[in-house]
């Protein structure tokens, strides 16, 4: 039967275009946003100053608690680009540990260097250039409150030198520094480039009493990895953070990372889920319309010599064909857009440029199934109508088109077109979450419903227009219009097509648009000052005198903190 | 099969059939009928005098409302879709008025479809020789689309033949043809009752094309009202305008077409 399928595909190409090109074009759509979840779940950033820890212990989760409602209380959880979630107490827990030799602490300061203000810099305590591990090129490690380290990269951006002073700029105030020494990592370049503090400097600097950024672990010589991770990761998940190993560190470390890591896998998930629905449905409305179009062909096949199995078979293999056809197609193109949109994205700030496009395999291979999955079994549900079509169907002049539909058509879409209805106002009544679920769930009823209803919408639309039709467009309005009242079921795909795509496509326009709308409106709320001061090297600990009496701040100004991290992440 | 094939090809007895709706038709009313092995018949009738749904429900296509058909000895009523089609792939052969081919396929592919369906070999001396019967040596590996309508019903005959069937239908078989190949194609049909002793059943309303049948039925209101043995065309013409007369005069009756 795959061999008559085949021919048959061969014979009438033009047939099948347009369920080609609906199929690839899927497979394209589908293979891009699963390349974002793919690279996302393999994405983990590069461990680089962490690369010499076992493990490491950080807090980048968020849960935000939202509105009470319904009794119920909604909290979501973020994953910031902020550092500092961890407990200072807990380095002690995790060195108590057996098997850990040592829990070193990490704090990373801003601050930028006078000396070569092009290279990001951030500053640690040297405590921690262990966890690289850093070791020393020339000079010795910060000895004393004035006493710096800087790595090859920065020594060479800024040509510093063991014994030289410079000046860098931390907690918004300018600090003259001596460099005591140059060090190297063997793991690369990182996003930034390292200074070293002694550690006691370093948590004078650092702007969150009380907090570490994350915690490395070292494990001793001879013990157990998988017990020691497993009785750190205990001790540290009752504190709320995380135990990150192997190539996660690198997560732990780079916290733009593990943001870019759950905004890519949710938001190739989301489109993916969307554009696999639209996939669906217009590639189900394309293979049934072929396979209607080829009524004949099948009641002929019927009368001399096929089983309805045999009719079946011969669909299925035709729709599966044109399916591995058009993911042949559509996995390279789908690819090529894949990387185009990294860089896009990473252009645009949404990942980090260490932000890679990784796999394929799984991709491909999972869009493939799931396509030929759709495509089979709209086939299939196609095919089974056919198989209905009596032989001698086959002997007439010609095909007599189907009535409009059946009575359970016209009731479950009428049904589903009162639920919509329903939900519309369930969706005024709810807010949040809730809300997004239910105008979801009511374009998914609207579209069904529709969908069942396109005969009779077909047919009414076709007698209502047919005057104007034929006002403007004269005798091909009129035969327009009598094609369209004549042949409402055949045109379901077509208004079917119509209403997902303009649906869709409204739907998830104006619920960012909406969404977009409200974080202005909170964010504008939660924010009481009139204008706002704020340094990417943090801001000096009491405001600079010369803002007092400047006509924006009034006679004393003062620093507020902002009531909700999460409000300046939701409005960047 | 141990008992000896009965004479008859396929034997219809009280088979009837309504078409319901808003006016139901009576398409057959308890026809009682054989069609006997080697012979050729000509079922001909007005339109909507069911002679039509008699070649579907004779051929299995269309399941009669009551009564039994019988082809060879294999009862049709009990059988289900699936042994149907199989029945009539193996042991009917079709010839339709027109789309009796499949595009995609070639001459040689059409001819050999209904074997391929059935996972067949097929018998190379006998293709050979339906092949030379009909004429079509030559357009083997052309397509349907590529011959003239006589050619195409001679690629329809070939089909029918392969599986050396029972009994073959034809449904007004030279109805789109001119009336020269018409006559061809009516020729190669009465040789292959002649040389190969098949049976065949033909629907027509055409005097010349019954004129080659051995027998004549004449249907009217789903019931046979003539059955004659080789009358001759004026004979056919002249029974088949008294009839329109006939009905004429009476009441008009909501048509059907089939």
């Amino acid at each position: 039967m795959l061999g008559l399928a085949a021919q048959m595909l061969r014979y009438r190409k033009s047939a099948f275009i347009a369920t080609f090109l609906a199929l690839a074009a899927g497979v394209t759509v589908l293979t891009v946003c699963g390349m974002l979840v793919e690279s996302g779940l393999r994405y983990n950033g590069e461990p680089q100053r962490y690369a010499g820890a076992f493990a490491v212990v950080a807090k980048q989760e968020f849960a935000i608690q939202g509105p009470e409602k319904f009794g119920e209380r909604e909290t979501t959880k973020v994953t910031l680009p902020e550092r500092g979630g961890v407990p200072d107490s807990l380095v002690a827990d995790v060195a108590a540990v057996r098997g850990v030799q040592r829990a070193v602490a990490d704090r990373t300061i801003p601050l930028a260097a006078a000396a070569a203000p092009k290279v990001p810099v951030s500053g640690h305590g040297w405590g921690s250039a262990v966890l690289a591990p850093y070791e020393l090129v020339s000079g010795t490690a910060p000895q004393a409150q004035g006493e710096v380290t800087v790595d090859q990269r920065l020594a060479a951006a800024g040509r510093l030198r063991p014994g030289g002073t410079t000046a860098i700029i931390v907690g918004g105030a300018v600090q003259q520094v001596r460099v005591s020494g140059v060090v190297r990592t063997r793991n690369g370049q990182g996003p930034q480039a390292a200074l070293f503090f002694t550690d006691e400097q370093a948590a004078r600097l650092y702007p969150r009493p009380g907090r570490v950024d994350a915690i490395g672990v070292l494990p001793a010589k001879g013990a157990d990895r998988a017990a020691v991770s497993a009785a750190v990761k205990r001790i540290v998940e009752r504190a709320g953070a995380k135990l990150y190993t192997g190539d996660e560190r690198g997560l732990a470390e780079q916290p733009e990372a593990a943001a870019a890591k759950s905004f890519t896998v949710e938001a190739g998930g989301a489109f993916g889920g969307y554009a696999m629905l639209i996939i669906g449905f217009v590639v189900a409305a394309t293979v049934g319309l072929s396979v209607r179009h080829r009524r004949r062909d099948f009641a002929l096949l019927r009368a001399i010599a096929a089983t309805p199995g045999q009719v079946r078979t011969l669909i299925l293999g035709e729709v599966g064909i044109l399916a591995l056809l058009g993911a042949a197609a559509g996995i390279p193109i789908g690819l090529l857009a894949a990387l185009w949109l990294r860089d896009e994205m990473v252009d645009r700030g949404f990942v980090p440029d260490t932000y890679t496009v990784n796999g394929g395999v799984l991709t491909s291979l999972a869009v493939t199934a799931a396509v030929t999955a759709v495509a089979l079994l709209s086939a299939w549900i196609a095919a089974r109508r056919t198989t209905r079509i009596r032989p001698t169907e086959a002997l007439g002049e010609a095909a007599v088109d189907p009535a409009l539909g059946g009575k359970v058509r016209a009731v479950s879409g009428l049904a589903l077109l009162g639920v919509a209805f329903a939900l519309i106002a369930l969706t005024g009544r709810a807010g949040g979450q809730t809300a997004m679920g239910v105008a979801v769930a009511m374009l998914y009823t609207f579209v069904l419903a529709i969908a069942l209803l396109a005969p009779w919408i077909n047919r009414a639309a076709a007698v209502a227009l047919a005057p104007i039709l034929r006002t403007v467009f004269g005798d091909s309005g009129y035969l327009a219009a009598a094609n369209l009242r004549a042949n409402a079921r055949g045109m379901v795909a077509v208004l079917t097509a119509l209403v997902l795509s303009v649906g869709f496509g409204g739907t998830v326009w104006f619920l960012q648009d909406n969404l977009q709308r409200q974080t202005a409106v909170q964010s504008k709320e939660g924010t009481t000052a009139q204008h706002a001061l704020v340094g990417a090297v943090g801001l000096p600990p009491r405001p600079p005198r010369r803002l007092a009496g400047s006509p924006a701040c009034g006679p004393r100004p003062g620093y507020a903190a902002p009531r909700s991290s999460s409000r300046s992440w939701e409005t960047r | 099969m141990s008992a000896p094939p009965p004479p008859e090809a396929v034997r219809l007895e009280r088979v009837s059939k309504t078409y319901e709706g808003d006016q139901p038709v009576t398409a057959l009313a308890e026809v009682d009928v054989r069609f006997l092995r080697g012979t050729m018949t000509a079922v001909m009738g007005p339109s909507g005098s069911g002679k039509s749904t008699l070649l579907h429900c004779a051929a299995g296509l269309d399941r009669p409302d009551s009564g039994r058909v019988v082809i060879g000895s294999t009862d049709l009523a009990t059988l289900p879709e699936k042994r149907l089609t199989e029945l009539r792939r193996d042991r009917i052969g079709f010839i339709f008025q027109a789309f009796n081919l499949v595009g995609a396929l070639t001459v040689e592919q059409n001819i050999l479809l209904p074997l391929r369906l059935s996972g067949r070999r097929p018998d190379t001396a006998w293709l050979a020789q339906v092949i030379g019967r009909v004429g079509l040596d030559h357009r083997l590996g052309h397509r349907p689309a590529e011959l003239s309508g006589g050619q195409q019903q001679r690629v329809a005959i070939a089909r029918a033949l392969v599986t050396r069937p029972e009994v073959i239908f034809c449904d007004e078989p030279t109805g789109a043809l001119d009336t020269q190949t018409a006559a061809d194609v009516l020729a190669l049909l009465r040789s292959v009752v002649d040389h190969f002793g098949q049976t065949v059943i033909m629907v027509t309303h055409d005097p010349v094309a019954a004129s080659y049948a051995n027998r004549v039925m004449v249907l009217a209101d789903g019931r046979i009202v003539q059955d004659m043995p080789q009358p001759g065309v004026r004979r056919i013409a002249e029974e088949l305008a008294m009839l329109d007369r006939r009905r004429r005069q009476q009441q008009p009756v909501p048509a059907r077409e089939g």
